[in-house]
């Protein structure tokens, strides 16, 4: 039986991060959904229920850390990783409060996210 | 930096939960790094030494440094070494990780030992790190506010090495004036002190550091290009605040902004010429104004 593709919304603002991480998932197997501010993904991640997503922190119309707790009060199951460049301890702390399942510091590695999508994997076989 | 990576770290490899994690962090700004972490941290001491010196303190009226001493674990110009980064922040995580009991000190040492070899640069680049100097660059003239120009020129210089181009000629320093730049990034630290930090450049150099940096086949100065220009100064400015944070101050990142035939936001400051194999730009760089 085929396996059902992990599906994954990538929120930031930067086109590039978006179409890198795109592509990197893309080739991990996943279906990408994209999303380029804090506003938008509240939205998005209703209509598409994905997996995961990945969110970026300083973005416009509403921060990624808003963000994440509206998604949180619409879906406490929710897996949010928040992959931002302001990894400071004030931020990470809060997204940790917030319900965030991870805290990616960038730029990233591929390892880092590869790591994310064999635990997403691993919780959706068990 | 170190904490939040090590806490991360410990999280990502199942070392503590997400839970004890937040608590650790609320607690590591105050809490004072004891020799054993510090010892153990440096590879001068196993976990199960530091152990065996707690237990003596526990029969002699002595301190720790001295009772390592007499065991023959340090050497008192370690222990002076020690002392002197005792006030340093760093471990602040660790030790609160040890107070708690969530880790014994055998488990931080081990811990500690497999983060520093995921986490080794390479020769290469540490080699790079070690002989950097900052050109003819000059902040005396900043007076206090002169540190903050000298870390954040470092850290730039650092990322232009691993990102961009390999040497990097720094160039003197001057005031920022009301030079057009055909090219303006900005972006705002804002925070317990203040940074407007800015990269001009011409198209040429903005089209070769958006493809140096993303590694995209780019040709033209589009969307992705000026996105992939602008993350290379939103990448430096993140790790600025993460330092900051790690020495106790905390600061903020706002949106990051490009535009043609600008003029920085911000009169004071400096501009700083960077050579680069490939172009030239000017950082442009004022603090708490």
């Amino acid at each position: 039986m085929e396996e059902k593709k992990i599906k994954i919304l990538i929120c930031d603002d930067s086109s590039l991060i978006r179409k890198q991480l795109k592509d990197l998932l893309i080739n991990m197997d996943c279906e990408v959904i994209e999303a380029a501010d804090g506003l938008e993904v509240v939205g998005i991640f209703k209509e598409v229920q994905p997996d995961v997503v990945f969110m970026d922190i300083v973005m416009p119309k509403a921060d990624g850390l808003e963000a994440l707790k509206h998604i949180r009060a619409y879906d406490q199951e929710a897996k949010v990783i928040m992959l931002s460049s302001v990894g400071t301890s004030t931020k990470l702390v809060q997204a940790l409060k917030n319900g965030a399942m991870d805290f990616i510091q960038k730029p990233y590695t591929t390892e880092q996210i590869s790591k994310v999508i064999t635990d997403i994997r691993k919780l959706a076989l068990a | 930096m170190f904490n939040q990576h090590f806490g991360q770290y410990l999280l990502n490899h199942q070392k503590i939960t997400a839970k004890q994690l937040i608590e650790v962090m609320d607690y590591e700004r105050s809490v004072r790094v004891k020799l054993g972490v510090l010892a153990i941290n440096a590879g001068l001491m196993t976990g199960a030494q530091v152990e065996t010196v707690h237990q003596l303190q526990r029969l002699k009226d002595k301190r720790f440094g001295e009772l390592s001493v007499e065991q023959g674990y340090l050497t008192y110009a370690q222990l002076e070494d020690l002392l002197q980064n005792q006030h340093s922040r760093h471990l602040g995580l660790s030790q609160v990780i040890i107070d708690k009991e969530y880790l014994t000190l055998e488990q931080l040492e081990a811990a500690l030992i497999s983060y520093k070899q995921d986490s080794r640069p390479s020769g290469e680049q540490l080699q790079t790190m070690d002989v950097m100097d900052l050109g003819q660059t000059d902040f005396t003239a900043a007076g206090s506010q002169g540190k903050v120009y000298h870390d954040y020129m470092g850290l730039l210089q650092r990322n232009i090495i691993r990102f961009l181009d390999a040497n990097p000629v720094i160039g003197k320093n001057e005031l920022v004036g009301h030079t057009v730049s055909p090219w303006l990034i900005q972006q705002k630290i804002t925070g317990e002190i203040n940074l407007f930090t800015g990269l001009a450049m011409d198209d040429a150099t903005l089209l070769a550091i958006a493809r140096q940096y993303s590694g995209e086949p780019l040709t033209e100065i589009n969307e992705l290009a000026k996105d992939s220009a602008t993350e290379f100064l939103n990448m430096v400015n993140g790790i600025f605040c993460v330092n900051a944070s790690n020495q106790g101050v905390e600061l903020d990142l706002q949106l990051q902004e490009i535009a043609p035939n600008q003029m920085p936001m911000f009169k004071n400051g400096y501009r700083i010429p960077i050579n680069l194999s490939f172009g030239k730009m000017h950082l442009i760089l004022s603090v708490g104004e």
